[in-house]
């Protein structure tokens, strides 16, 4: 039966909750900021396209139908990063590319999820792990999330940074009974999270602008969930899931609405980094500030 | 380094170049300026044409907002059929009419600005500002907004440049990629010429590149301008001058084109097919140029026309408060968002009861009667004009440049140092939701004197000469015995009759 194609658990719940208040705060908010009546208008039919999908999605009780939605999802998300139409060849399409890397992914999956159920079930899980880690902004892929927002409006960031980034982890979640067994999968998941963590952590420290500070607090917490949902705490990382989200959505919108030159104030005393001796202090920082190479290596490989 | 003889001279590119970048606060507190003011010595017309042509500063509204304003009757016929046959004269008023109404005009071509800086992409299909700006950005970033991050810049106490140098000394971690910048920024002091010279080779071209390079970020480049000239020392110590910018970033480049390209590049001249012509040659006047400058003439004429209309045969009647523009034309929503008034009065009491409250931006109180040779006159045009006139400006230039804004976003950031739109530059001009619903219209002076006086005093005027002569300004006298007014034009007094000086009341 038709129904039998979806399903309704605990993650469905959460995720939907989630998707309500972020996707209506997002219509709200994009009402308010956004310029002309043909931004808006777009705005919105994307904004719908985009529920579609993430209902879809949340709901599938199979790879089919999740793959279906993850589609429409993806297929919004470029439409939103892509909201004002400028789009530029580095980097726009890189989001892109990473939506259709993680597609490809999935497909691979489903494919052989029929055909190598019983023979080869590590290899599913790989390509799982992959889509979701690409689609939540881990690594290796993880640049792409930070140069959409910086390209996107705010209110379509707040559906990126909160939404569709922490698909990667629903993905994770659902499919969980296939990788739960195998060791090697769980270890992988949790050093993707724990090295995509650490390496964000850093850069959020550097960046001046808000909107890529946002980005990368938010990936840190998204590896900071891989790491839980590979030690299997479910729960706790559903409650983690809720809380950066709502928290992102929430600082998207303050670091719109007031900006006043007394909010930062001079603090006196010394971070830890700036205790640490010069030469390891300035190579950390130049590290944090370069990305680690990992935007220009991302350019390099996309550039057409 | 070697002090060159030569065309070239820092010091005085540097300078030209400040004159035409936009001025960025490091606050969030504007100062105004005329975002033009590269251009002030050349009449109103001409310098929006030729910032439109060579900078690609949106200097007007597009045709079709003009012929909706027509539309919406906010343009009086009448008036614009008076701007027409003033500028175009009787024969041809006809044929301009139906040019300025009817004909389509295509959409601009692509300004002069960055012409040469695009033969990289051409000759060796490679994206310099893509490759350079990201890094530069955030560099700049940390530096200049250093509080906005949780881990500041660590080098404390010294210029852009030699922060760079001393983070390069020390960092086992290189901002280059590729070993030759990074030695002649450690171990050489080279000058812009010398880098230049490597990256563009024919010292005639210098000029030029270095415009379409700091103008390839304007908001940027405005921003480091400002706080060199205010001499801020903005976080820490740090200064950052023009001159740090521009060597940064032509090392960057240096960089970006030993890498991709290894040694397979050649300075930039070396390989010019065809040699883009002068940055700054004069612009010739097209029909679409003429068309939006009678367009402009004529919406602020529509205006100024009913302002005008009330100073007639006004001596007891009760001044009406009736809004000139029709309502849906002014921000309604929050007071903050509404632009400044457009009228600024020399005058007495009398004088200003004609006008409308909220449309006057600065009253200056005056009686020509204790100043016969108008000294004061010339001190209170001295003051208020360059100031209201540039507030003005302000207004008008951000409301027009909305439409080819070269980083046009989605939508504003309130914030001056938050880049917005798609490649991380900083936004120039007032933000959009300040400037959007308002009509760009120049500032109205109006005051009270003899015509032949005030002529006088504005040839012995200083800085605010330009601004009347030159029209970024229009002045109105309005003679005290006779009460007839007369408008500055081409520096001279032409008498201003307005034909609805009857149906005005009422």
């Amino acid at each position: 039966m038709f129904l039998n194609h979806f399903h309704f658990d605990g993650i469905a719940i959460s995720y939907l909750l989630v998707g309500i208040v972020v996707t209506l705060l997002t219509a709200v908010y994009g009402r308010r900021t956004l310029r002309s009546k043909e931004q808006i208008s777009r705005f919105y039919c994307t904004l719908a396209l985009f529920c579609a999908g993430y209902g879809i999605t949340i709901f599938s009780g199979d790879l089919k139908i999740l793959f279906a939605g993850w589609e429409i999802m993806g297929f919004a998300s470029f439409l939103l990063i892509i909201l004002h139409r400028n789009i530029t060849p580095g980097n726009t399409l890189k989001a892109f590319f990473i939506y259709r890397l993680g597609d490809v992914g999935l497909l691979l999956a489903m494919w052989a999820s029929h055909h190598l159920w019983h023979e080869n079930t590590t290899f599913v899980s790989l390509l799982l792990v992959m889509t979701a880690s690409a689609q939540a902004s881990q690594l290796p892929v993880s640049a792409w999330l930070p140069q959409a927002m910086e390209n996107s409006s705010t209110a379509g960031n707040m559906l990126l940074a909160t939404l569709a980034v922490q698909m990667g982890i629903f993905l994770l979640l659902r499919t969980m009974p296939l990788w739960e067994h195998q060791m090697p999968i769980r270890v992988l998941i949790a050093l993707l999270g724990t090295a995509a963590a650490a390496m964000a952590a850093g850069m959020v420290r550097v960046q001046t602008v808000a909107r890529r500070r946002i980005a990368y607090a938010s990936m840190t917490h998204t590896g900071l969930i891989f790491v839980e949902v590979a030690a299997g705490f479910k729960s706790l990382a559903l409650a983690h899931f809720a809380a950066n989200a709502l928290l992102r959505a929430y600082q998207l919108v303050r670091s719109q609405e007031c900006q006043s030159p007394g909010q930062h104030v001079l603090k006196n005393s010394l971070t830890w980094e700036e205790r640490l001796p010069k030469k390891l202090q300035y190579t950390l920082y130049m590290l944090y500030m370069k990305e680690w190479g990992m935007y220009a290596r991302l350019s390099k490989y996309l550039r057409a | 380094m070697t002090a060159r003889k030569s065309a070239f001279d820092e010091e005085t590119v540097l300078h030209e170049l400040k004159r035409f970048l936009p001025a960025m606060s490091p606050s969030r507190t504007f100062t105004y300026q005329n975002p033009l003011r590269g251009f002030q010595d050349r009449k109103f017309h001409d310098a929006a044409r030729e910032a439109n042509e060579i900078l690609g500063i949106g200097t007007t509204l597009l045709p079709e907002e003009y012929r909706a304003f027509y539309n919406s009757k906010r343009v009086k016929p009448d008036i614009l059929e008076k701007v027409v046959l003033k500028k175009k004269g009787a024969a041809r008023t006809f044929e301009w009419q139906d040019k300025v109404l009817m004909k389509k005009f295509g959409a601009d071509a692509s300004p002069r600005i960055g012409k040469l800086r695009a033969a990289w992409k051409k000759q060796y299909k490679i994206d310099l500002d893509e490759e350079v700006h990201p890094t530069l950005f955030r560099l700049l970033g940390a530096c200049l907004a250093p509080r906005t991050a949780a881990w500041q810049f660590p080098v404390r106490g010294l210029g852009f440049l030699d922060s760079m140098r001393e983070m390069e000394a020390n960092s086992l971690v290189s901002v280059f990629k590729t070993v030759r910048a990074r030695n002649l920024l450690l171990h050489t002091r080279p000058g812009i010429a010398d880098l230049l010279q490597v990256v563009v080779g024919d010292e005639t071209h210098f000029q030029q590149y270095l415009f379409d390079q700091q103008f390839a970020h304007r908001g940027w480049s405005g921003l480091v301008m400002e706080m060199e000239d205010r001499n801020s020392l903005f976080s820490e110590g740090r200064m950052v001058a023009m001159y740090d910018l521009v060597i940064f970033e032509l090392l960057l480049e240096i960089d970006a084109l030993d890498h991709r390209l290894k040694n397979r590049w050649q300075p930039l001249s070396a390989g010019l097919a065809e040699v883009p012509g002068k940055l700054f040659a004069p612009v010739p006047a097209s029909e679409k140029h003429e068309v939006l400058a009678i367009w402009q003439e004529a919406v602020e004429w529509s205006y100024y026309d009913q302002l005008l209309s009330r100073l007639y045969h006004r001596t007891g009647a009760e001044p009406h408060s009736r809004p000139l523009w029709p309502a849906h034309g002014r921000p309604e929503e929050s007071p903050a968002a509404k632009a400044p008034g457009t009228t600024c009065l020399i005058g007495g009491p009398l004088l200003a009861r004609n006008f409308p409250a909220d449309d006057l931006v600065s009253i200056n109180p005056y009686d020509f009667a204790d100043d016969p040779e108008g000294e004061l006159l010339a001190e209170i045009f001295e003051t208020a004009i360059p100031s209201c006139g540039a507030i003005n400006l302000e207004y008008f230039f951000s409301r027009t440049g909305l439409n080819n804004r070269p980083y046009a976003a989605a939508e504003d950031t309130p914030g001056l140092v938050e880049p917005s739109g798609a490649k991380g530059d900083l936004r120039t001009g007032l933000p959009a939701r300040m400037a959007e619903r308002d009509v760009p219209m120049r500032l109205l002076c109006v005051t009270e004197h003899y015509p032949e006086t005030v002529l006088k005093v504005i040839g012995r005027l200083g800085s605010a000469r330009s601004w009347l002569v030159n029209e970024w300004v229009h002045l109105v006298v309005v003679d005290p015995d006779t009460r007839e007014l007369s408008v500055l034009r081409n520096g001279k007094m032409v008498a201003y009759k307005s034909d609805r000086r009857l149906a005005a009341v009422h």
